[in-house]
């Protein structure tokens, strides 16, 4: 696919992505209350009712902090993942236009889901910066970190379409895949570290899952920018990330390419 | 430029009893059964060939054209399109034919058609002089030049359907797939789009495959018509032949002065079949050796004040072979 096809792909989605007001500055109250507010009052209580300084290494403040970026920066690695509805358009057929292009489907979806993220890049400086420029950002926040924070992001980002892919592409077989998705949005928010960071796990837990994608999508991106990333562990969050990168995009083409033998194009 | 040869498919498809046992059953087990859509088919088109593929709901139409677009891959046989498997998807194959899908829309639902259009001209590598020239000279002949600005949900049917055209033609394939190009529309909209499609072949010449259910797009732009039943090819030949191979009788029309008596009608079903009756009108289909008894008959046994011979109609031999043989 050429560079220049993959950025207007992009573009138009991005433009489409914002052609709806009431949704964008929906999605920008949700991210003030369900981001913000709601662990900001709940990490409070909690510290209240356990009565300590301290939970693991995180002070109240490093814990909001912590929670509110990860939740920010999970809607950019996430993207319009939902959105993406490539199992949707197997199940609907409408996959049939997508067929017809002489372009590379699988990046025409990455362009899109990339393009997707621009309304979530807008909020998160319309109201993710003046959030945490409010909570301070930290001691160990430096140029350094954003740009090491800046790569596991894209890496994240890149992780989590591939993610995805194998369960869209699961719709050739199953149809209907919605519920594996979900569940994939589950376990990635619950082992990727978006409602509390994964060091809070128990350590051989910890030492386990630092193997395995999940705590790379938001976990290890959100350390990284607020500087609490040695850099041993970023190099092993960049080397795992690749890693499955390369497993998940081969595995992806491999059962799409099994699948689309089965696909009847529907509605047509 | 389109070959097929013994071009077959079959889908594997759920069956479920209704009722919500049957449905809870179907959770531990399923039973398939195999559906034949398209049998052993072989044909050939050559450039600038109109071809109507026509057949009842379930006939393996919309299935045929969705393999030689390469939409699914066939179950046996072979078929080349340009040259290429159109199941392989090579983009030089792709950049080369179009499909179109009455009932589906191809275009970006929240943005303007001209939008998707530039994006078109990304995929399909149009430079910006021919797709200038070509948007240019599609937008004026549908006259849909002032609603390019317009989101695509917010135009009617039949602009939109237009929009999809001028999607599918920008590039100037030289194989096009018509699937059912006028469904829904009203009469001056099929119209319009018959008159385009007309035009767009004298102009550009490609190969052409219509499916429909109207048989004024098929009488009206097909010289070539074929003819699925069940699967199978049950026709493949000019418009014309039809007449002269299936059109084995004719309508006798008798304007009458008084009602038929119950007599009168048992005796004319001795010459052909009674198509319909009422107070004043009679309509025989005889065949064409009994004409003349049949017109005599009517004459003798009824209180006639017109009688009128018609050839039956294309449409009513390809409806006929759709569904069954036709008497010659």
């Amino acid at each position: 696919m050429r560079p220049h096809l993959f950025l207007h792909v992009a573009s138009l989605e991005a433009r489409k992505a914002m052609s709806y007001r009431v949704s964008f500055w929906t999605n920008a109250i949700s991210i003030v209350v369900i981001g913000f507010v709601v662990p900001y009052y709940l990490w409070q209580s909690v510290f209240e009712v356990m009565e300590t300084e301290k939970i693991g290494d995180y002070t109240f403040e490093a814990l909001v902090l912590y929670t509110v970026i990860a939740a920010l920066l999970g809607r950019v690695v996430r993207g319009p993942n939902l959105g993406l509805n490539v199992s949707n358009e197997i199940y609907s057929g409408e996959l049939t236009r997508f067929c017809l292009y002489p372009t590379h489907f699988r990046l025409f979806k990455y362009a899109q889901h990339l393009g997707g993220l621009a309304p979530h890049l807008v909020l998160l400086i319309l109201v993710g910066v003046p959030f945490v420029a409010w909570l301070g950002v930290g001691e160990g926040w430096s140029p350094l970190s954003l740009l090491q924070g800046a790569i596991l992001l894209i890496l994240a980002n890149a992780a989590y379409f591939l993610l995805s892919w194998p369960i869209h592409a699961l719709a050739f077989w199953a149809d209907n895949v919605w519920s594996l998705a979900v569940l994939l949005q589950l376990a990635t928010q619950l082992v990727g570290g978006v409602l509390i960071p994964i060091d809070l796990f128990p350590a051989w837990a910890y030492r386990f899952l630092l193997w395995t994608p999940f705590p790379h999508l938001f976990f290890s991106p959100t350390r990284a920018l607020l500087g609490r990333s040695t850099p041993t562990e970023w190099l092993q969050a960049v080397a795992v990330l690749v890693a499955w990168n390369l497993v998940l995009a081969w595995i992806g083409a491999a059962l799409w390419r099994r699948g689309e033998r089965r696909y009847t194009g529907v509605g047509i | 430029m389109i070959e097929v040869d013994g071009l077959s498919k079959t889908f594997r498809v759920h069956k479920k009893a209704p009722g919500f046992r049957a449905s809870v059953r179907a959770l531990f087990r399923r039973n398939w059964t195999e559906k034949a859509a398209v049998r052993d088919v072989s044909f050939r088109i050559d450039e600038g060939e109109i071809v109507g593929l026509v057949g009842a709901n379930g006939a393996g139409k919309t299935t045929l054209v969705k393999m030689l677009s390469g939409v699914i891959h066939p179950s046996s046989g072979d078929a080349h399109v340009l040259g290429y498997r159109p199941w392989e998807r090579d983009d030089r194959f792709r950049s080369q034919m179009a499909l179109i899908m009455g009932q589906k829309a191809s275009l970006w639902w929240d943005l303007p058609a001209g939008d998707g259009f530039l994006l078109l001209r990304e995929i399909y590598r149009i430079p910006d002089d021919r797709f200038q020239a070509n948007l240019d000279e599609l937008s004026e002949m549908l006259d849909v030049r002032d609603l390019l600005d317009i989101q695509v949900r917010r135009l009617s049917l039949g602009e939109r359907m237009k929009m999809e055209l001028i999607a599918a033609l920008l590039h100037t394939p030289r194989v096009v797939y018509l699937d059912e190009p006028t469904i829904g529309l009203d009469l001056s909209a099929q119209r319009a789009i018959r008159e385009f499609i007309l035009t767009y072949r004298e102009r550009h010449r490609p190969a052409m495959i219509v499916t429909s259910h109207y048989m004024d797009d098929i009488e009206r732009l097909c010289e070539r018509i074929m003819i699925l039943r069940d699967g199978e090819m049950v026709y493949d030949g000019s418009r014309d032949r039809i007449l002269s191979e299936y059109a084995g009788h004719k309508i006798l029309i008798a304007h009458l002065r008084s009602e038929p008596t119950s007599e009168a009608l048992t005796a004319l079903r001795a010459h052909g079949e009674i198509l319909a009756h009422d107070d004043v009108t009679v309509r025989l289909e005889v065949a064409r050796t009994a004409v003349a008894a049949a017109a005599a008959a009517l004459l003798e046994r009824l209180s006639v004040a017109d009688l009128t011979i018609e050839e039956v109609g294309i449409g009513s031999i390809i409806e006929r072979l759709q569904t069954r043989e036709p008497s010659a």
